[in-house]
């Protein structure tokens, strides 16, 4: 049975189960938090594919949970992160194809947050479809059942072509074409979720609205962070519902003093004399 | 009372099925404005997808029946769009380069407000909220948002914004569902303080920028 606490604070809820009366902390949103641990929710496959530096480090060390091992792979990424200049398109599709090869989701994941940081900055929607095609990558390659289809070699060599010629036609000053084959690779993305995937709506369609949402909490007004990602605003909306950034928000206004405004430039006697009518 | 309405709030009542309580309190509140813009955002451009075409539909059926008054677009209103669009995105600065927060849609809302001289702006969405109430807070989030980077606030720039503008006030949907209740406007549709908290809650879920502990303490507070 779900219990709110009276008061709101940083999402944290006590969900008490038959079995357990104590209790536990767990996000009243984010019900995935639920599960034990990082490692129920993934079989092997998957977990060697996120953890492909966690995994070199630890068979270099012989020691799993070496908190060492861990902070040298955050170095690692940082350091490479570090490398890609987010301002030109050539360098994260780059970055993209290498990580995309080497199946890192990790990796992906600052792709695309770095990436949406720099398109919100300097309002580029190029640059923010990089993010759209980072994003997709890594949920495909999170999703065994695509994963480990035998569909997936054929679109992961197509891929692999078309990010090297998106690569090259982004070095050219016509920009026609470029935009065109990147386009193309969110077609070709769109397509094989809708072949292998479960949902109705495919990744990329979900992933303009997760990174519109993104972007609204960077700062950016609504419309602003919808037209960024070409997302569908009533979409982003009710993701925006979702999350807890109006929980995390800083309040200028209560409900009463908004309320009080309403009262005072609406009198009152005007609602009776209506009634009365 | 004039109130302009932007396109979230619009949404927000017809994904919680609650749009036909606009036509309950219209009559009490006074006049009810939208831009072409907010017209076009809520019903043209989801006319084809069918996840939302039934609530474009329904506020379609809003507009017919004349509830709320579509602006049409003009020389006047386009020109005084453009120059708060270009204030509004001036007024934050991040390493040295302006920041676009805003976007053309909500620029003509306050276009809108500016020309009618209505004092209320119904809107969902929080950077336009706090840009006109609270630009300190905003400067905050952006600061703790884009922590790696120097962010700074031109007060010139947001003193003229703020002169454009005038005085005005901002409210949400909850804001405005609570005031029809408390007023006894909705005792038709919203019965009581249940389906009152029902109701503010359906809004927060589909993206009316509240807290939960807004909420609460609002509805604890209510006789």
């Amino acid at each position: 049975m779900h219990r709110r606490k009276s008061k709101f604070s940083a999402g944290k809820h006590k969900i008490n189960h038959n079995s357990n009366t104590q209790g536990e902390n767990v996000s009243f949103i984010n019900a995935r938090r639920t599960k034990p641990n990082f490692n129920h929710q993934w079989d092997d496959t998957n977990k060697q594919r996120f953890n492909k530096f966690t995994n070199l480090n630890v068979q270099a060390k012989g020691n799993i949970n070496s908190a060492v091992s861990q902070n040298n792979n955050t170095n690692k990424i940082d350091n490479y992160i570090s490398k890609i200049d987010f301002k030109n398109s050539e360098k994260i599709i780059s970055g993209i194809l290498e990580q995309f090869r080497a199946n890192d989701l990790e990796i992906l994941h600052r792709i695309d947050e770095k990436t949406l940081e720099e398109a919100i900055i300097e309002y580029r929607t190029d640059i923010a479809e990089l993010a759209i095609i980072a994003y997709s990558f890594r949920k495909l390659l999170s999703k065994k059942h695509i994963f480990n289809s035998p569909n997936w070699k054929g679109f992961r060599e197509k891929t692999i072509n078309d990010l090297q010629l998106a690569i090259e036609l982004s070095k050219k000053e016509n920009k026609d074409e470029y935009n065109k084959k990147i386009k193309e690779i969110e077609n070709s993305i769109e397509k094989t979720d809708q072949l292998l995937g479960h949902f109705i709506h495919d990744i990329v369609f979900n992933a303009r609205t997760k990174l519109a949402s993104s972007a609204y909490a960077y700062g950016l007004s609504l419309s602003q962070a919808s037209n960024l990602l070409s997302a569908n605003k009533d979409q982003v909306m009710e993701l925006i519902g979702q999350t807890k950034i109006s929980d995390e928000d800083i309040k200028s206004k209560t409900m009463f003093e908004r309320i009080d405004f309403l009262k005072k430039n609406i009198p009152e006697n005007k609602e009776k004399k209506v009634q009365k009518k | 009372m004039k109130i302009v309405f932007d396109t979230g709030v619009l949404i927000g009542f017809s994904q919680t099925c609650l749009l036909p309580l606009f036509s309950e309190i219209k009559g009490d509140i006074g006049e009810f404005l939208i831009t072409t813009g907010v017209k076009y955002e809520c019903i043209d451009r989801v006319r084809n997808n069918m996840k939302f075409k039934l609530s474009s539909l329904r506020i379609n059926d809003q507009l017919n029946d004349f509830v709320f008054t579509i602006q049409p677009s003009d020389k006047q209103l386009d020109d005084k769009t453009k120059e708060i669009l270009n204030l509004t995105n001036s007024i934050f600065y991040i390493s040295g380069r302006p920041l676009h927060i805003v976007d053309f849609g909500e620029a003509e809302c306050l276009a809108l407000l500016s020309l009618t001289k209505a004092n209320c702006l119904a809107i969902e969405e929080r950077t336009t909220r706090m840009l006109i109430e609270d630009p300190n807070a905003l400067l905050e989030i952006l600061k703790r948002k884009h922590h790696s980077r120097d962010i700074e606030l031109n007060k010139e720039k947001y003193n003229k914004f703020k002169s454009m503008l005038g005085d005005v006030s901002v409210i949400r949907s909850v804001d405005l569902l609570s005031f029809a209740y408390e007023r006894g406007m909705l005792k038709n549709s919203i019965k009581n303080k249940e389906y009152l908290k029902s109701a503010l809650y359906a809004l927060k879920f589909n993206g009316c920028s509240v807290s939960f502990e807004e909420i609460d303490e609002y509805l604890l507070k209510l006789k």
